[in-house]
Formats: structure tokens, sequence, C-alpha cells
């Protein structure tokens, strides 16, 4: 049993036209048992950026802590937000600090950059930065989610039917993964507003 | 095998411990209290390693001491949560302790609350949790029967709902239980469950 899939959990990015979506499942678990269906997995750093935390929950809580303080800290000394490819680089950089004795986390940093172009990308465990301009995927579920977005995923989507799509592919991915499901949690965030929703699955 | 549970109703929070000190096959004794009293309105209910349960317990209990004394003001059960979730997450990779937790507590602003930590410290809120062997009972009669708003006679029926369901079907079920309750009075013992009661030396 991989010390990755002890808690479970599902998570992807997807990039639309001057938007980007991010979703994860709400699955709290220990190994066969579920601990709790309303467990947060996706998190704000600034209004444009949000990283999502796959893998063990108590490495996503100690990671989420760090980077949040590493980010107060640059905006008390820069005075502004951080880049989503810096945050990246910052992300990569923390896990690769542990190369030796790493974070069981897989994250998914989904971004609005300059001029409001989307920006999203995933790290393994280490810090290997993966770039994609269409979508990222980590989790137990990942190898449903790749198969799901490849088939669902068109360029340039709009904030609607980008949320559709991407509410369609974690569903579909999640019911043929045990660690994963109870639900979705859904931003679609845009230049000007940020909409959360929760998704109701297969409750199971 | 160690049993602990809890749950939140209407204004307090319960936490459900066995009481069974057991080494191998020799239970040492049958009313091995494991619900701290950690202030005026949190309770901490361990489970685990027996000596990590009393030392870890006892330095959150401590410590959360201290910051009253040097602050004047309470912690909040959250920041008290949050507190036992660091300590456990500093010494996961150096020295891990191995503890159960389940930390209610009430705040005056906010109400009651339960903090579920396992020991590799994954915190969460929860209305109800459970750790150990006993879990599996008693959280699948939790889902059947709780709901929120619970008054303190709902939820301590559903609690000997969950204690008969573990006695029942448990195959080594501890015999005893404590049942203590936090609220807007404070955090006390509110019940035992005993089907064995510990003998006393002859005089």
């Amino acid at each position: 049993m991989s010390i990755f899939e002890y808690n479970g959990s599902a998570l992807v990015a997807m990039v639309g036209k001057n938007c980007f979506a991010i979703a994860s499942d709400r699955r709290l678990g220990v190994q066969l048992q579920t601990i709790a269906t309303d467990f947060q997995k996706i998190y704000k750093i600034h209004d444009r950026l949000f990283i999502g935390l796959s893998g063990l929950a108590t490495d996503a809580q100690t990671l989420y802590q760090r980077l949040v303080f590493r980010h107060k800290l640059y905006q008390l000394r820069e005075e502004r937000d951080m880049k989503p490819e810096t945050f990246a680089s910052l992300v990569s950089a923390i896990l690769y600090e542990k190369r030796f004795g790493p974070y069981f986390c897989q994250p998914v940093i989904a971004g609005l950059g300059a001029e409001d172009k989307p920006f999203i990308c995933t790290t393994d465990s280490i810090g290997a930065k993966e770039l994609a301009k269409d979508f990222v995927v980590a989790g137990t579920a990942s190898e449903s989610l790749y198969g799901a977005c490849e088939s669902m995923f068109k360029p340039d989507m709009e904030p609607e039917e980008l949320f559709e799509t991407i509410s369609q592919a974690l569903l579909s991915s999640v019911d043929r993964d045990c660690l994963s499901g109870w639900g979705g949690h859904v931003y679609v965030v845009t230049p000007t507003e940020v909409k959360e929703s929760i998704l109701k699955g297969r409750m199971d | 095998m160690e049993c602990v549970f809890g749950l939140v109703g209407d204004g307090f929070a319960l936490v459900v411990a066995d009481t069974s000190a057991v080494h191998s096959i020799l239970v040492h004794k049958s009313n091995e209290d494991k619900i701290m009293v950690l202030d005026s309105h949190k309770l901490l209910g361990a489970s685990g390693e027996s000596g990590d349960r009393a030392q870890f317990t006892e330095y959150v209990q401590k410590n959360v001491a201290l910051y009253q004394f040097r602050n004047g003001i309470p912690l909040t059960t959250a920041a008290a949560a949050n507190f036992t979730r660091g300590e456990l997450a500093t010494a996961l990779r150096k020295n891990p302790y191995s503890v159960n937790i389940l930390l209610a507590g009430y705040d005056k602003e906010t109400g009651p609350s339960l903090y579920y930590i396992d020991y590799i410290a994954s915190l969460h809120k929860v209305e109800k949790g459970a750790f150990g062997y006993g879990s599996y009972f008693s959280l699948s009669m939790m889902d059947r029967h709780y709901h929120s708003g619970m008054t303190v006679e709902e939820a301590i029926d559903l609690v000997d709902k969950c204690i008969m369901e573990i006695r029942l079907r448990l195959v080594v079920a501890p015999p005893n239980f404590v049942i203590k309750i936090v609220d807007k009075d404070g955090a006390r013992e509110y019940a035992w469950r005993e089907s064995v009661k510990d003998t006393s030396a002859p005089a």
C-alpha cells in the first residue's frame, strides 16, 4: 500500500479562454475507512492563484501552511502578489529541499498570470514541474482523470462550458476510484470573479 | 482494542473512551481515564500507545495552561487543535507520537466543536469522529442516527447505542467506558458505563 494512497484524492485543473478551473474531490479517508466528506484540498493563495494538494493529508496541510507563510513574506517584501510562474518555482524549490525525505504530496497550481493569461502546472512529490497548456491532473484517480480530460477537453472554452467540462471529467473519474469521491469542489476563476461550487456526485 | 469516539450536539460536545489499559493479553486496569480535561472548556480524548498518550496529552495540557498564564486569555478550541497538530507534525519525521486524538471544546463565540487529529497529524473539524476498531461500529451507528443539533438526552442515547454495538460485535470489546461532556458550563465527566467493576484490595 502506497503512502500516496493513504488518504485518497483527485485533483484537476483546466485552462479556458482567459479563465481557468480547478476541481477536487471531497473525501478524507484512512485507507478503506471514510473519515469526512467535506475535506478541503484546494487552497487560495491570492485572488488569482490557487493550489490543490493531493496525496498524504498531513503533508498537504503542512505544505500549505509553509507556502502561505512564504507568500505572505513575499507580499510584505515585494508589496504585490506572486505571479503563478514564480509560485510554481517556489513550490518546486520547497519540495526539492526535502529530496531525501519528501512531502508525500502532488500539487496542482492554477493561476491567472500577466494579461489574464491562465497558467496551470503540476509537480511530482520532489518538485519536478510539468507545465501544460490544456489540463493537469493529480491524485489516486489521476489515470482516470487523464482519460476523461483528454476526451472532454476543448481549447478556449468560456467559463460556463469549462465548468461543465471539468465537473463531468472529475465526477466520472472519481466514480472509478474507491479512494476519492463523495462529491466535488470546483473553482472557476476569471479576471473579474471567482465562482466556487460544490458538486453532488455518487456519494460512495 | 482502544475505542474513542465523539460527537457535537446542540451547544455541547461529547467524547467517549474505553477505560482499559492493556499490554498484550493482560488488562492492567479497567478504569484508566483516557479523556484529559485540557482546560475549563476543552476535552482531549486520546487513543494509542499508552506512554505516548499520557506524555503527549499532558504536554498539550501544560502548554495550553502556559498560554493562558502568559496571555491572560484561554486558547480557542481551533487554536488548541492546530497547536496539537503542529506538535504532532513536527515530531512526525523525527520521533513520532503514536496517538490519535479527538479534541472537543466549547467557545463562547463559535459554540461547540470537535477536531479529529490522527497520529500522522491530519487535522479536520468534524461533527462526529471515532478511532480504533470500535470506529467501524460507532461511526456507522452515528451515520445512521446522528443529526445536527441533538439534545444531550438524544446524544447520550446514541452513545449508548454505539457502546452496545461495540460490546456486541467487537471480539475483544472493552468492558467499561467513560463519557465526558463540554458545554457552556465547562468540561466535566458525565457518566461511566461499566460492565466490569475493579475489585478493591481486601482490607
